[in-house]
């Protein structure tokens, strides 16, 4: 690792974290003030559900460990091999997020999969919240004096 | 309640008070007779009801001894949860009759509880509404929760359709005798129905195999195609003959843990010798497989183990066998963790020294009525230990559990136990009771009896035989398989080469073998992610994964998965320049067993303040529970010599091959810590703190915080913790390493002498095959 991918290493975290917060901020003070009237307010929002949406997803991911058996077994749950084998591709899918340990034991917390996909409809409701308050505000600026 | 109850003794003149509510009681109650709305003989009586309806969660009274509306009206509640009729309108009704006031001060819930199903409420409603004027009825709980009770009250209302005189709640002859006439199927409907939906829900889910979550059903009148189909898969799943009717048979499976005792079964277990003439007469009576003890404890009279000779004596005879290890296991005080690490050394040591074939399951046996509080003081513990001691000896066997039917659960469940042995006879024992069978039964033991065969008698248990556990057909088997692991990667490369699309063969076969528990997540970031579509090609030609070989220089069992999860690690990522730097190779290799050690010194260090003295105790030591063991070290090291014959040019066939048939495992400490250590302490020790404190590599720092915080829950991170206080941890890696180049120095005799003895019985099966 060069010099400039470990400087990125270390200051990329705290930049999005600042970044983060910020949104968290603009977002909570534009409803109060109604800018969400603005389109480009609902940026903010966005932004802090993508970062709700990849802490969620970055705790299913990698829910297994290094060693799932371990994993399993520190959880009380059985390793189910016959299970593992049948569905392989479950630890390794983007969605939904599954790591099963057998059938009736998911590493991944339950929270999790409903978290993505209600983040996923929020976030298509803060970009259809943009498109409407763009489409109103040049309605407004087209109306005649 | 306890306390209500002896008020309420007090009240009616009975002394001493106790904290039951018996037949004294009871007696007393009913001579005072039926309290409802404005009854005043004893404003302390009313008191204790209205408090037992508080207690019950119901609202009974604003004021306090006397019975009036709002008491009435709780009581009514009551009464409806209960599924009673509560007796009328206004101050009509809600009277507390004797038997209502002994539930009012009983602990039973009458609304769902946490667990509970709505289809067990109802039928504990309809059960409680049919029956509780009956005198052998007792109002049982509307909690939603099939249990010991709830079986009691359905036996007894089925005892009462079936007209008998003094029902009691037993499987007994009459019982059985009735059940026999009601062979019901799609199409019926009616009362007989209700009862017989009524068990099948008891029983519901049927686990349908380890990977589904099961078949349910719902309470019906009426015998429909949806019923019908359910009672099909139970009794598939019961080895029962399967029609999808009420046979006598299918009553009884659902009602008692034998079912019906004299249904064919092809298992049994005895603590008699099977001798010749008694294996031939098992044979001729359909027996194929009898569980045999391994060990008989000091002290005992009953000879039970297996005799010299006696296993081929079977296997002659076409039977199989299933080993039971059984060490007094009659009371509580025979469970502790210490005594379950004891018993599998021992079980281990029998096991072996009768030829037992790797992966047997030897049954642990849990002989008496264990509770749910006992089962998980002590009997999980037990059972922790006893895999603990099987995994010393490098897990050649494997623990399955004998008892009843919550025994088997639970252990099953919390310990990973494989089989379950159920011991079905037991019907009384309150863990047969109310609990249905478990998913993963292999045998369940339905009937002890006495065999005569000629002049010869002996006692048998017959085992109704679901399958999953085969038993065993041999035993010393040649217990070499690393030779099936150079095969099974040989064929894997073979395929590999052959495959039409892209990647490199030897890192393909390394990807395959990991890719079903070192796959997704934490193995994508580091090492990126597996070719599925080789997967997909390699197991369209038949392949699947070998989880584990025998290494032919310790015998111990290796675990091929994590051998080729950290070798592909080494192998994409190679170490670095500087020979002192650490990388993701070493995450999936050694660093990363070192950071969980790291996680597991910090959590015992009140016991070991000195980290060098954990190490030197922890890590790589047979038979001591690690996250860093014996077996870990060996693959670590075989993974990056493996890597690194890949990187030298070898075919990763050619490098399995040299390291466990061309003698290379022989050196493998020695050439593993010159090549990755630099074969000095001082490099050893710089790579050791580095992989615990380095930041200048974003997967090690990832590592470090994943599992040391995030995972281990350690919020002191290495880096953090003082450099007087760590560097004792990292010195003790270090002395590790150094005893274990040693100790291959000093062992290189034994192991080439294995070695060559492993080789000459491979030559043996070559030469017969």
């Amino acid at each position: 690792m060069n010099a400039v991918s470990a400087l990125a290493a270390i200051a990329l975290p705290p930049l999005l974290l600042a970044v983060f917060v910020l949104s968290l901020w603009k977002t909570a003070r534009g409803l109060s003030a109604r800018r969400w009237e603005r389109p480009g307010w609902w940026a903010f929002p966005a932004v802090v559900l993508t970062g709700l949406g990849c802490v969620a997803w970055f705790a299913g991911v990698f829910s297994g460990g290094l060693d799932t058996r371990e994993a399993c077994a520190s959880r009380g749950a059985g390793y189910d091999e016959a299970y593992r084998s049948e569905y392989w591709r479950e630890p390794s899918r983007w969605f939904p997020l599954h790591n099963k340990c057998n059938a009736g034991f998911d590493l991944v917390p339950a929270w999790v999969n409903p978290t993505l996909v209600a983040i996923a409809l929020l976030l298509v409701g803060c970009a259809a919240g943009a498109v409407t308050t763009a489409v109103i505000g040049r309605k407004k600026s087209e109306k005649p004096d | 309640m306890n306390a209500l109850v002896m008020g309420l003794q007090h009240e009616l003149g009975i002394s001493p008070v106790v904290a039951s509510f018996g037949p004294t009681t009871m007696s007393r109650l009913q001579a005072l007779g039926d309290i409802g709305f404005g009854w005043d003989k004893n404003t302390n009586i009313v008191r204790i009801i209205q408090h037992g309806l508080f207690c019950k969660g119901y609202w009974g009274a604003n004021g306090y001894g006397g019975y009036g509306a709002v008491t009435t009206e709780a009581v009514k509640n009551l009464l409806t949860d209960m599924g009673l009729p509560d007796g009328g309108t206004g101050t009509a009704g809600g009277v507390t009759t004797p038997k209502i006031f002994k539930c009012i001060l009983n602990m039973d819930a009458y609304t769902k509880v946490s667990g509970g199903t709505d289809d067990i409420r109802s039928i504990q409603r309809w059960l409680n509404g049919g029956y509780w004027t009956r005198d052998a009825y007792t109002i049982g709980p509307c909690d939603g929760i099939y249990s010991r009770d709830v079986q009691k009250s359905m036996m007894i209302a089925i005892q009462y359709e079936l007209g008998i005189a003094a029902p009691n709640g037993n499987f007994g002859p009459a019982t059985q005798a009735g059940l026999q006439t009601k062979n019901l199927g799609e199409g019926s409907s009616g009362l007989w129905v209700q009862l017989f939906s009524a068990a099948c829900v008891f029983n519901s889910p049927v686990p349908t195999g380890t990977s589904e979550t099961g078949t349910p059903t719902t309470w019906r009148s009426s015998y429909d195609s949806k019923l019908r189909e359910w009672v099909e898969i139970f009794q598939r799943f019961s080895k029962l003959d399967v029609n999808g009717r009420s046979d006598y048979r299918t009553w009884a499976q659902l009602l008692v843990s034998m079912g019906d005792p004299d249904r064919p079964a092809t298992g049994s277990d005895t603590r008699f010798e099977i001798t010749a003439s008694r294996a031939q007469w098992l044979r001729n009576n359909g027996y194929a497989v009898v569980g045999r003890y391994i060990y008989d404890p000091p002290g005992s009279t009953l000879d039970k183990e297996i005799k010299p000779g006696e296993l081929n004596t079977m296997f002659s005879n076409g039977l199989k066998v299933f080993p039971i290890y059984q060490d007094n296991a009659r009371q509580l005080s025979d469970f502790t963790y210490s005594q379950g690490y004891q018993h599998a050394l021992n079980a281990h040591s029998l096991a072996s020294g009768y030829g037992f074939n790797r992966g047997t399951v030897i049954y642990f046996a849990v002989d008496y009525d264990a509770t749910r509080d006992e089962i998980d003081a002590a009997i999980v513990p037990y059972f922790h230990g006893v895999a603990a001691g099987l995994a010393y000896n490098g897990r050649r066997y494997v623990h399955g559990v004998y008892g009843s039917r919550n025994v088997c659960t639970v252990v099953s469940r919390q310990t990973g136990a494989r089989y379950s042995f159920v011991s079905g006879m037991s019907w009384g024992f309150s863990g047969n009771l109310g609990f249905p069978i478990p998913a993963n039964w292999s045998f369940n033991q339905i009937k002890e009896f006495k065999v005569t065969n000629g002049s010869d008698t002996f006692d048998l248990d017959r085992d109704v035989v679901s399958g999953i556990d085969p038993g065993q057909s041999s035993v010393n088997q040649p217990s070499g398989p690393a030779d099936g692991f150079i095969d099974y990667v040989q064929r894997l490369y073979d395929h590999a080469v052959a495959y039409p699309g892209e990647g490199d063969p030897n890192q393909l076969v390394m990807e395959y073998i990991r890719h079903e528990a070192y796959g997704g997540g934490d193995w994508d970031f580091l090492i990126g992610s597996y070719n599925s579509e080789f997967v997909d090609y390699a197991d369209g030609k038949g392949m699947s994964v070998m989880t584990d070989f025998t290494d032919p220089y310790t015998a111990y069992e290796l675990g091929a998965e994590h051998l080729m999860a950290s070798a592909n690690g080494h192998y994409v990522s190679w170490m670095p320049s500087n020979p002192r730097s650490v990388n993701a190779g070493d995450v999936a290799g050694w660093g990363g067993d070192l950071l969980t050690l790291y996680v597991d010194w910090r959590r015992a260090s009140d016991q070991y303040p000195d980290g060098r003295t954990f190490v030197q105790q922890k890590m790589a030591k047979v038979g001591v529970a690690s996250s860093f063991g014996y077996n870990d070290l060996i693959e670590d090291a075989d993974a990056w010599l493996l890597a690194k014959a890949v990187r030298d040019g070898r075919t990763i066939a050619q490098a399995v091959r040299d390291l466990y048939n061309g003698g290379g495992g022989l050196t493998r400490f020695s050439r593993y810590w010159s090549g990755r250590f630099s074969g000095n302490a001082e490099d050893a020790k710089f790579l050791a703190h580095n992989i615990l404190t380095a930041a200048d590599d974003a997967k090690v720092i990832a590592a470090q915080v994943g599992l040391v915080t995030v995972r281990g829950g350690i919020k002191t991170l290495p880096a953090m913790l003082g450099y007087d206080d760590l560097e004792p941890f990292e010195q003790g890696f270090v002395d590790v390493m150094l005893a274990r180049t040693g100790t291959e120095r000093r062992l290189r005799a034994t192991y080439e002498a294995n070695h060559e003895k492993y080789l000459k019985a491979a030559r043996s099966r070559a030469a017969r095959e």
